[in-house]
This record gives C-alpha cells, structure tokens and sequence, in this order.
C-alpha cells in the first residue's frame, strides 16, 4: 500500500508537468481542427461522409496518439536526472523501478486525457450524423490507446540508455515500423531475394511489436465485424507488452549508475 | 513574448505539415483497403499473436523475478 502510495504521488506529479508543455497543446488544437475539418465535406452523401470522418478523424488520433507516446516518454526520466529533480526522490526509500513505473504512469494519465479529450470530439460528430453512439468506434479508441500505452513503455525504455533526442528518434521509428510490420514487412520477406536481407527483416519482424493489430480502422470504417476472441488477444498482448517493457526498464535504470 | 509566438507558430507548421501526410495516406490507399486481407482475419497473425504473447508473460514474469532481487540486494546494501 505504501509502495502504491509511493508510485502514485510520482505519477501525479508526472502528469502535471506534462500537462504544461506546449507541444502537448499544439498537437491536441491540430487534431482537434482535423477533426473537425471532416465536417466540412458536406458535398458528399451522408454515408460517404461518416466512412471520411471515420478514416480521417482515426487516422488524426492514432497520429496524435503516437506524438503524445514519443514526446511523452522520450524525455520523461531522463529530464528529471539533467535537472537534478530526480535526486531527492531517489535519495528516499523509493525503488527505482517504482519511479520508472510512476513516471510512466504520469506519462500515460496525460496521454489518456488527451485521448478521451479528442474520443469525446469525435464521438460527439459522429453521434451528431448518426444519430446514435457509435460503441464500436469508442472500442477503437480504446486499442488506440493501449497502443499509444506500448508505445510510450517503448520511449521509456529507450530514454534510460540514450539521450532524449535519441530515444525520440528510435521510439518514432519503431512506431512507424511496427505500424506495417504486418502489410508490409509480412510480405517483404516472401519477396527478399537475398539471404542476409530476408535474415535482416526476420529479425526485424521478430523484434517489433505488432503495432498494426491493434488498429481496426478498416472495420470501423466499413463496418466489418471482428471476432471478440481476437479481440482480447490482441488487448492481452499489449498490456503484457508494456508489463515487460516496464520489468525491464526497472532493472535498466536500477542497474544504471547515477 | 516574440519567441513563444515563433515557437509556437513553427512548432504548429511542423505538427500541421506532418498531419497533413498522415492524413493523406488513409486517402490515397482508401481503393486497396478492399482488397487486402485483414489482420483479424488471418489465422496466422492469430497465432502469432497468442505465441509472442505467451514468450512475453514468461520474460515479463522472469524480469519481474529479477527485479524483485535487484531490489532486495539494493536494500541490503543500505
């Protein structure tokens, strides 16, 4: 109980730093107006307009999604260190892999507000032209969030062994990678002529998360159904992704000399 | 005040100059969606899916284990 109390009081002060920067805001205003923009084509049917809103306002929040995990976790640790803020937190009876875990906690508060700050645009749009609330879209968002949440423990993990800009880089990398690992890396390998290239891209698919399961835009946009089953692996998958990536952050950073 | 109205205006450009791209791709492959395979229809993925699951519970449950003695050396050592 002490322990939790602990990572909670480094969670919260966690999410209200992060609720300060500027980066956050911009990109929260942006989606939003992209968002919103979608209403704008009102030259199209009503149905051809709600498949857009659908494709378009997903595909604006999986974006923001993935600027808010980088930006959020890249410099989250290591910031705390170059300002010397993280000392006295450290110098108490704290474990280390509780700060992580509470840093990224915070991280993750702050993503989730934003996420439910842009679910409730959207959602309200498109409870507007459907006339209904769209509890399959609202799904959607939650997978987008989980993956947001397996983006961000990567960042985390990254921050402890490079700089921030570093890590910055890297986690956008695997966040775009892992976004068509499936749709694209799946079928490069069927066509690499090469033996080194084909082992290269094995390795490569082996070592990145399934980004691309966890978005059923497809099947919000055309309303296909998707069995539940699948559903709850691809969620179960995710938590215990970032459960490992946290585990092993722990033991990074308390390994670290600081 | 002139810097955080620079910042910020080009902060917006990039964000919007990024989103922008973002927002065509949906756009421009909306015709192959039709055509591709779903993921949440291949019963490969689906395998692979529940595999790399279950390696990860048992490296999650052993880095939990480690983490665990790392601790307990650490509060030793104090």
């Amino acid at each position: 109980m002490h322990r939790l109390r602990q990572i909670l009081a480094i969670a919260r002060v966690a999410y209200l730093e992060n609720l300060r920067k500027q980066v956050l805001q911009v990109t929260l205003i942006l989606t939003i107006a992209a968002i919103g923009s979608t209403t704008l084509l009102s030259f199209f049917d009503v149905g051809v307009q709600i498949k857009i809103l659908k494709d378009l306002s997903l595909a604006a929040i999986l974006f923001c999604g993935g600027v808010l995990a980088v930006v959020l976790s890249a410099g989250n640790i290591p910031g705390e260190i170059l300002s010397h803020t993280a000392y006295p937190v450290l110098a108490r009876a704290v474990r280390r892999s509780d700060y992580v875990l509470g840093r990224y906690l915070g991280a993750m508060a702050t993503a989730t507000l934003c996420m439910v700050l842009l679910a409730a645009v959207f959602l309200g749009i498109l409870a507007v032209y459907q006339k209904t609330f769209d509890w399959a879209v609202a799904l959607g968002m939650l997978f987008i969030l989980i993956e947001v949440a397996v983006v961000a423990a990567i960042g985390t993990l990254f921050s402890l062994f490079v700089s921030p800009l570093v890590a910055g880089t890297l986690t956008i990398g695997v966040f775009i990678l892992g976004q068509i690992k499936i749709s694209y890396l799946h079928g490069a390998i069927e066509r690499s002529a090469s033996p080194a290239g084909s082992l290269l891209l094995k390795g490569l698919y082996a070592v990145l998360p399934n980004l691309d399961c966890f978005s059923f835009k497809d099947a919000l946009v055309h309303n296909i159904a998707v069995p539940a089953s699948y559903m709850a692996i691809v969620a179960l998958y995710g938590l215990v992704y970032c459960a490992f990536i946290l585990s092993a952050s722990g033991i990074a950073f308390a390994r670290r000399d600081l | 005040m002139k810097g955080f109205v620079r910042a910020v205006v080009v902060r917006a450009a990039a964000a919007a100059a990024a989103l922008t791209l973002t927002l065509g791709a949906p756009v421009a492959s909306h015709e192959d969606h039709h055509h591709a395979p779903h993921h949440w229809e291949s019963p490969e993925i689906r395998v692979q899916l529940t595999g790399q699951t279950g390696i990860l519970l048992v490296a999650w449950v052993a880095a939990a284990a480690a983490g665990r003695l790392i601790a307990r050396r650490e509060k030793e050592r104090c």
